[in-house]
Parts: structure tokens; sequence; C-alpha cells
């Protein structure tokens, strides 16, 4: 998956417009970023690249980039 | 102004031609489908005399009213120390609201009460204004919150199924204690200055455990490597409305990872499948996380009241 393809799917969790998310995010600047749009990853990552994001990761993330480093190298 | 002590219902006869009114105007807490139960004269001449009573006065007259003060016997049995909670305050005046509440203050001084809490209802101004001039503050302020579970359901149908989440036993009653030591940090009880937070933190794993043991409840809980990390109650039967999830916390260690949303959306499907319309959640307003999650799906504030709380601290 490419990065842009990894913000896309951000966008639809968090019912953005597309092209919302630049990848430059806070998470705590993102309002709809909340527990529910974090299982939303969880199942997202588990569905289209087949990686079983720690909850307790994701919980731990400040930014964007954040959750773009559990993808690891599936996600360039 | 002398406020009368009531022991006997008999002596509700003096302010019976007001009572009926003023047991809906104080006592009605709601609307339409939030409305809790308005209490009657007949109800409230049983609390008079109740098992619970601590204290009932009334002042009759030109501008009639009436305080019935209960104990909280289940609360005391937790901390060992006296509770208490005011059931009915109707007066039509500012002046006969504060001399009852003043009247009661006396009384929680006197059974050493560590916390008698009030519950606003639909009440005017004036009694409001007596709390403050009683003594009593702000303790939280509770929300009854709705929605149309066809609209909730969408949302919630996005995330997927709980694996790890099942119906609690009696045997997790333990576990779940843990899940809430410490999780209700925000609430009325573990946040007032003036009443020990610890207290309160007992109060809500006994909660805990005692809702794992009920009859009237059924728990889901959510596991994660094997610990309990989240609970969020039902009501056994889903079909009686409204029905309330009345305690629902995730271990502070395991929030912010979408446990809660999981938990939520299997109670929200046992309510579907039961084709229960519109689960009425009570929460308070400062539990923020979890309002916000609720705001967010679909629900609506349908109710709210202010819970004013006494110590003899403050």
């Amino acid at each position: 998956m490419t990065k842009q393809e990894f913000y896309a799917q951000l966008d639809e969790i968090l019912e953005n417009e597309p092209g919302t998310i630049k990848g430059t995010e806070q998470l705590a600047d993102i309002e709809k970023w909340d527990s529910m749009a974090a299982v939303l990853f969880i199942a997202m990552m588990d569905r289209e690249i087949g990686i079983t994001a720690e909850p307790s990761r994701v919980a731990a993330s400040k930014t964007v980039q954040d959750l773009v480093a559990i993808g690891g190298d599936k996600i360039s | 102004m002398t406020v009368l002590p009531v022991t006997s219902a008999g002596q509700l006869d003096a302010v019976g031609q007001w009572l009926p009114a003023a047991a809906r105007r104080y006592g009605a807490n709601g609307y339409g489908r939030s409305l809790d139960t308005t209490p009657t004269p007949d109800g409230l001449a049983e609390r008079v005399v109740g098992a619970n009573r601590l204290f009932a006065g009334m002042v009759t007259g030109d501008a009639p009213g009436l305080v019935i003060v209960e104990r909280s016997p289940w609360e005391e049995n937790v901390i060992g120390r006296p509770m208490a909670r005011i059931a009915f305050l109707g007066a039509d005046t500012f002046e006969a609201s504060v001399a009852l509440l003043k009247a009661t203050v006396d009384v929680l001084r006197r059974e050493k009460v560590v916390l008698a809490r009030a519950g606003s209802a639909n009440a005017p101004g004036h009694i409001h204004a007596a709390y403050g001039a009683a003594g009593f503050y702000v303790g939280s302020e509770v929300l009854t919150l709705s929605a149309d579970l066809d609209i909730v359901w969408p949302r919630l149908e996005r995330l997927p199924d709980c694996k790890d989440c099942r119906f609690a036993t009696p045997n997790d009653a333990e576990a779940m204690a843990r899940v809430a030591d410490g999780a209700f940090g925000d609430s009325r009880l573990m946040s007032d200055p003036n009443f020990p937070r610890e207290w309160g933190n007992r109060i809500y794993m006994e909660w805990a455990r005692t809702i794992a043991r009920s009859d009237e409840h059924r728990m889901i809980v959510a596991e994660e490597n094997g610990r309990m990390v989240a609970f969020g109650n039902i009501q056994r039967d889903v079909t009686k409305a409204p029905g309330v999830p009345g305690l629902f916390a995730v271990r502070p260690d395991a929030q912010g990872a979408g446990i809660g949303p999981l938990v939520l959306r299997r109670i929200i499907q046992e309510y579907r499948d039961a084709k229960s319309a519109y689960p009425l959640i009570a929460t308070e307003k400062s539990n923020s996380a979890i309002n916000a999650l609720y705001f967010r799906l679909g629900y609506r504030i349908e109710n709210a009241h202010i819970v004013y709380h006494w110590t003899p601290r403050a």
C-alpha cells in the first residue's frame, strides 16, 4: 500500500472528504480520531495489509506518521 | 418559619390540597419517554414512613413545603459510613425551601452523614437557589441520552464484531471490580473534593461486583490476552423500555484503542436483536470520552438534571 492509499483509508475511516489527510497531522488535532476510529483503523490494517495492529500501539500513537509506522515496510 | 417533623403519613393531610400538584411540579424528572416516575401523594406518604427514611419535614400555611430524606443503605454498606439522599423536596417559596433544607442539614450533621445527594428534577429556580443557600453544591450533571437504533446501528456496524467479548458470569465479579478500579475518575463520587476519592472508587468497584451477580442485569465483558479490560451492562430483559446501560468502563490502561466501541457494538446489537427501539443511556456530563462516542453515533440529550452534594466538610 502506498502512503497516499493509506491516507485515503484514514479519510474513509474519519468520514472526511477525500484528500483531507495529508500525513502531517497530529492525531489530537483530528476531531474524529477517537476510540471508534482506532478500532476501524485496526480492522483496516488487518483487512488491507494483513497486519495485526496492537491496540496499545495505536493508543500510544500521536501522529499520522506513527500510524504509518505501524504498517512497517508494507506502507511505502 | 417552622419546619414540622413528619413521622406519620397522616400528618401530610395538612398539605393534602397542595401535595398532588406539588408532587408533579417538584418530583417529575424529564419529559416524554425520559420521564422518571413522577411521585404521587400516596407514594410520598409511603416514603415518609419507609424503612430507609432518615428525616421528613414540612412547612404548612400559605407557603407549604415537604422534604423527605432517605438513607442510602447500599452505599453505606460499601464504605461503612452514613450516606443519604433527598428523595423529595418541594416548596413554593425560596424561604420555605431553605428552611426545609436547613432542617435537613441539622439532621445530616447529627447523623454524621458523610455525603448527601439530591437530584434537581425539573425543579424551578428557587429550589436550585435554596440548595445553594443551605450549603449544597453541584456534584455533577447527569444526562439521559437517546437515539434511534436505525441511526446508531449502521454506524456501529462498520466496526468488526468483538471477538473477545462475552457475557459475564458471577465468577467474573472480581475481574470486573478490577476494571472499575480507577475507571470513573471524573465522576461525581471520585472528583468531589469533599468526599474521599477512595470511598467513591470502592463504591464503583462494588457496583461492578453487584451487577456481575445480579439477576436483573447482564454484563458484556471484553478481554485482551486473557485479562478483562472492559465491561458494559444491559438490562436482562432488553425488551423493557427504556433500557439503560448502567455501568460502562474500560480499564484506564486499555483506553483509546477502540475496545469501548466494540463493547458498545455488542450491547446495541443485543438491544437491536430484541427489537428494543430506543435504549436510553444515563451518563455524567464529565464522562467526556464515552459521551463523545455516544454523540458520534447519533445519540442526543433527552434529559439533564443536576445532582447536588452536601458534605460536612464543605
